[in-house]
């Protein structure tokens, strides 16, 4: 297949630039245009993943000047993250047409067909940008490169689908829009500044060449300049105070492109530090697991605090984001492979969640908590996908999240076996998860179980609409699937994160 | 890491340990299909449960001439493995839980359908799958078989003590879950910080931990792990959760007490000193005094919250946490009398123990008294049930012709091996302080009067209630059978090859 990569991350633009092309009358046809967009980058995606499976590299290069290139690969780690995202992005596409339809008309009232049409394009258009741009951030080989994708997703899908399309009113959502944005500059922007510094020593901004920063006393310092960054998007305390609000304004049918969108920062950072610089970073290991620590527990607590749906997953996320974090700055290669494991069941457990209370929001038209209950009679679709998604988050067999968290976790002792308060701090973050069972669970008891509160709903409750549940009833099938042969994936990762 | 492959050799392939756990698993869903005719539900049930235990009992010959039965179901990757293989100490518990199952529930006929409960399809529902967890907890392979079980097991029991549904069961079942739960991702952090330092989690005899893998204090610090992954087995200070969950039904507290979840709980005890640390092991750290010790803590503070507590049941409770706590304390002991005592305590236990709830059930279902001093002239109305009520006791203390007996003189001899003459003193007071609450309730229900107020059947006053209702022969017999199981043992311990099993798997690690 030539061209294979550049066709995976441009043709959503591409898709984008046809919708401008249909008329606005025709909605359907322009939301099936974008799902056959992203179906097809999807088999693209497996073609490359069977070429890459056994190890290797598959390389395109777009030379563009003498420092900057497009230049695209894709190996057994953005290869695996690629697909599962790109997977996503497809299932909220399909997911989105009721759901973006009810939103026009929440927002902007009866419109005629014309209007109604061009807020729907517009919606899809700005859809877009999250694949191209994650799929920019997973294949490219230029720091720079990874740099202005990241600032794409910030700016065009992440403020103006908020600001066009959020919950609050006008004033309100532009604002929280702004404010979103500013802490993703400001995060891309400290990555820009580590990435300058290396380039000061290296004369280049080539991945590959960073690993001739280790051993370099400043490469310490630019480590944590770049982290800093990266914590940003990845919410770790106390960076994180954008998420609960950024998901909480968000149409739902985004909300876990969101988590994506922070969490594939875990991605970046083993990507451009740990796989070059993992012995320089020894010293920021244990600094980060006890802030990860932090950011697990006080995430899970806030979750436990929330009454109103949509906020309860973006805490959740807070918490989620670091189990993968944790791995991560374990420094070992179970602990980086455990830790981007888990960054992809977490995702497809999160898509599930906030889709499914979002289905809630959808067929209530409430997001307070305390008024539902007993659902599970009328909605047992809904109930099952909770469930999933349940046994997902809290990392039980047998759900991918159960092969993740077992690797991090394991990874993490195995760095620290003569470490005590090491030892100590990973006991600790076990401990923590436990939160996510409690309140995963209890929600879902809430929700689905207990005394039907039949006057506090304006409608009868029933499952969605197919269009609704079927991608998510796709995403719990790969929830499940990573959890029972979970062997493809970390074959592949284990190509990339060898044993060090 | 190194992954070192898991030994498989000396294992013969066979179907029967997952026919075996197959049985409970299917009987579930054949019981909510079945869920309009009770009848042939509970028939469901009894036929499962004579099926398993067929299937545990069939593989005893072979495990008893020192044969592995097991089957690798499946290698999901990453060292995550799920396995059932049955060795000789697996076995013992197998077949306490699988014989038990079916007297149990032949029991829990009588006194759900006496007591007109509700919800009884979700009542067998989960009983099934607790005794589906319980015994791949025994056939388990390795450390995370064991430990998906030990969840599975936690969250099935939660609808058996939660079954009544009113606020007390709700508090108790919180309590519940926050103990077992908390213990229970303690006991994933282990086998974690074990997988990394061994490289397998599959248990072999000797052990797959040695002093060099780690520094002690990693090690030390593995163990408390470890234990307080254990909780299921009431170990104080660690205990609160098991008398506040004697609000489920009582066939469930007689599960959870003789069989399933207390039981899994000093399984993982006696599995992680033999074949996780290795005895060697957990010598050279120094830990087997520090588990006698809190075994022998427990043993005692348990029997003096026994003596305080007036309500029958949880009686009974502070009685398991006491008796439970002589098997960690044999295995505490390292000498193979110890060990031997620890493991032969587990069957003998769960019949006596369950023979005393049993008995405490009828006696609520069929006169409604729930307190010890409530007792006085019951022996009359009920005499089968406080017969075996008696045989029960008898047993606790350790007195001859009952089955405790054989574990006590087992324990006593492990002390002596061990040269801890302080601890042969713990284990004699223990068992007096066992007489002390035991002998007060047979005393009050034989020698002394009834209230006047009491009528009998058909008016005549003191008389006997035993088998009034036809449903309560459905009580009386499992509890005379398990009464007259207790005396067997003593006699012939080596009924189901019990005796044998445990010299087998004491025999392998000495």
């Amino acid at each position: 297949m030539p061209f294979a990569l550049l066709q995976i991350v441009c043709l959503p633009l591409a898709a984008a630039l046809g919708l401008l092309w249909l008329r606005p009358s025709r909605q359907r046809g322009a939301a099936w245009l974008v799902i056959g967009c992203l179906a097809y980058t999807t088999i693209l995606l497996l073609a490359v993943g069977a070429q890459v499976y056994n190890g290797g590299a598959l390389v395109e290069r777009y030379p563009l000047g003498p420092a900057f290139n497009f230049d695209l690969a894709a190996d057994g780690l953005s290869l695996p993250v690629a697909l599962i995202v790109n997977l996503i992005c497809l299932a909220l596409a399909v997911y989105a047409i009721p759901y973006v339809e009810h939103r026009i008309e929440l927002i902007y009232g009866t419109v005629d067909a014309e209007t109604h049409g061009i807020y729907f394009r517009r919606f899809y258009l700005l859809y877009l940008f999250f694949p191209t741009g994650f799929m920019g951030v997973c294949f490219a080989t230029n720091l720079l490169a990874i740099y202005l994708f990241m600032e794409l997703l910030t700016i065009v899908p992440l403020y103006f689908i908020m600001a066009q399309f959020g919950y609050s009113d006008y004033i309100t959502r532009y604002k929280v829009a702004l404010m979103c944005l500013y802490w993703g500059v400001a995060g891309a922007t400290l990555f820009l500044i580590g990435i300058i510094w290396g380039y000061a020593h290296l004369g280049s901004f080539e991945i590959a060449q960073l690993s001739d920063l280790s051993g370099n006393p400043q490469a310490l310092w630019i480590a944590v300049v770049i982290l800093t960054g990266l914590a940003t998007k990845l919410a770790i305390v106390p960076l994180h105070v954008w998420m609960p609000w950024v998901h909480a304004e968000h149409p739902t049918c985004i909300a876990g492109l969101l988590a994506v969108y922070a969490n594939i920062a875990a991605y970046v950072a083993v990507r451009v530090l740990i796989i070059p610089l993992q012995g320089d970073l020894q010293p920021l290991s244990l600094p980060l697991m006890i802030f990860a620590l932090i950011t697990m527990t006080y995430g899970a607590l806030l979750t436990l605090a929330q009454s109103d749906a949509k906020r309860f997953c973006a805490c959740s996320t807070i918490s989620q984001i670091s189990y993968s974090v944790f791995g991560v700055a374990a420094l070992t290669t179970w602990g980086v492979r455990g830790g981007i494991f888990y960054f992809l069941s977490h995702i497809v457990g999160k898509a599930i969640l906030f889709s499914t209370a979002g289905i809630l929001v959808f067929q209530l038209e409430t997001r307070k908590l305390a008024e539902m209950g007993g659902l599970w009679k009328q909605m047992p679709v809904t109930a099952c996908l909770w469930l999933v998604a349940a046994l997902t988050l809290s990392a039980l067999p047998p759900t991918g999240g159960f092969v993740g968290k077992w690797m991090l976790f394991t990874g993490a002792f195995n760095g620290y076996e003569t470490h005590f308060t090491g030892l100590l701090v990973i006991i600790a973050a076990v401990m923590s998860t436990l939160l996510t069972l409690v309140y995963t669970f209890l929600t879902g008891v809430r929700i689905f179980f207990g005394p039907q509160k039949r006057g506090a709903l304006h409608h009868d409750p029933a499952d969605p609409p197919l269009t609704m549940s079927l991608p998510l009833v796709l995403l719990a099938t790969v929830a499940i699937g990573m959890g029972i042969f979970p062997d493809p994936i970390l074959h592949m990762l284990s190509a990339v994160i060898v044993d060090w | 890491m190194t992954t070192v492959p898991a030994a498989v050799s000396e294992m013969i392939p066979s179907l029967k340990p997952l026919a075996a756990a197959l049985c409970p698993l299917l009987a579930a869903p054949a019981i909510y299909l079945l869920r309009r005719r009770p009848n042939l539900r509970e028939a469901a049930t009894l036929a499962a449960a004579a099926l398993q235990f067929l299937w545990v009992i069939s593989m005893a010959p072979d495990v008893a001439a020192g044969k592995l039965l097991g089957w690798r179901l499946i290698d999901i990757g990453a060292g995550i493995t799920v396995g059932l293989r049955v060795d000789a100490f697996g076995l013992i518990f197998a077949i306490t839980a699988a014989f038990l199952w079916i007297l149990v529930s032949l029991y829990s006929i009588g006194y759900m359908r006496a007591l007109k409960e509700h919800a009884q399809t979700r009542y067998y529902f989960f009983f099934a799958l607790a005794i589906f967890s319980a015994v791949c907890i025994a056939f388990a392979e390795n450390l995370v078989t064991f430990y998906i079980f030990y969840e599975a097991l936690t969250f099935s029991t939660y609808w058996l003590v939660a079954h009544h549904e009113d606020a007390e069961a709700f508090a108790a079942t919180r309590k519940y879950l926050a103990y077992l739960l908390l213990s229970g991702w303690f006991l994933f952090a282990a086998v974690a910080l074990t997988y990394s330092l061994a490289g397998t989690t599959a248990f072999r005899d000797g052990g797959i931990l040695t002093t060099a893998a780690a520094p002690s204090a990693t090690l030390q610090l593995l163990f408390v792990l470890f234990a307080l992954g254990a909780v299921k087995a009431a170990w104080m200070p660690f205990h609160a959760w098991l008398p506040s969950a004697m609000v489920a039904p009582t066939p469930v507290s007689s599960l959870l007490h003789a069989v399933a979840v207390v039981k899994a709980g000093v399984f993982a005890f006696v599995r992680v000193v033999c074949h996780v640390f290795g005895l060697d092991t957990v010598a050279a750290l120094g830990l087997g005094l520090w588990l006698g010790i809190v075994a022998g803590f427990t043993m005692i503070v348990g029997s003096l919250y026994a003596i305080g507590e007036d309500n029958l049941k949880r009686r009974l409770a502070f009685s398991t946490i006491s008796q439970l706590a002589y098997i960690l304390f044999g295995v505490a002991l390292l000498t193979p009398h110890g060990v031997r005592g620890a493991m032969i305590h587990i069957p003998f236990h769960g019949f006596m123990k369950i023979t005393l709830f049993l008995c405490a059930g009828a006696i609520m279902v069929v006169t409604g008294k729930k307190q010890i001093s409530q007792l006085a002239g019951v022996g009359r109305q009920l005499p089968v049930t406080l017969t075996a009520f008696t045989i029960g006791a008898v047993g606790m203390c350790g007195a001859p012709p009952v089955a405790g007996f054989i574990s006590k003189w087992f324990l006593c001899l492990g002390t002596i091996e061990a040269g801890l003459m302080a601890f042969l003193l713990l284990l004699l007071v223990s068992s007096f302080l066992d007489v002390i609450y035991f002998f007060p309730i047979v005393k009050t229900a034989f020698f002394d009067p009834l209230p006047a107020t009491t009528v009998g059947i058909q008016g005549t006053p003191g008389g006997l209630r035993e088998f009034e209702n036809p449903l309560y022969l459905f009580m009386v017999l499992p509890l005379a059978l398990t009464a007259f199981f207790s005396v067997l043992f003593c006699f012939f311990p080596n009924t189901f090859f019990l005796l044998r099993l445990t010299e087998v798997a004491a025999g392998k690690l000495f």
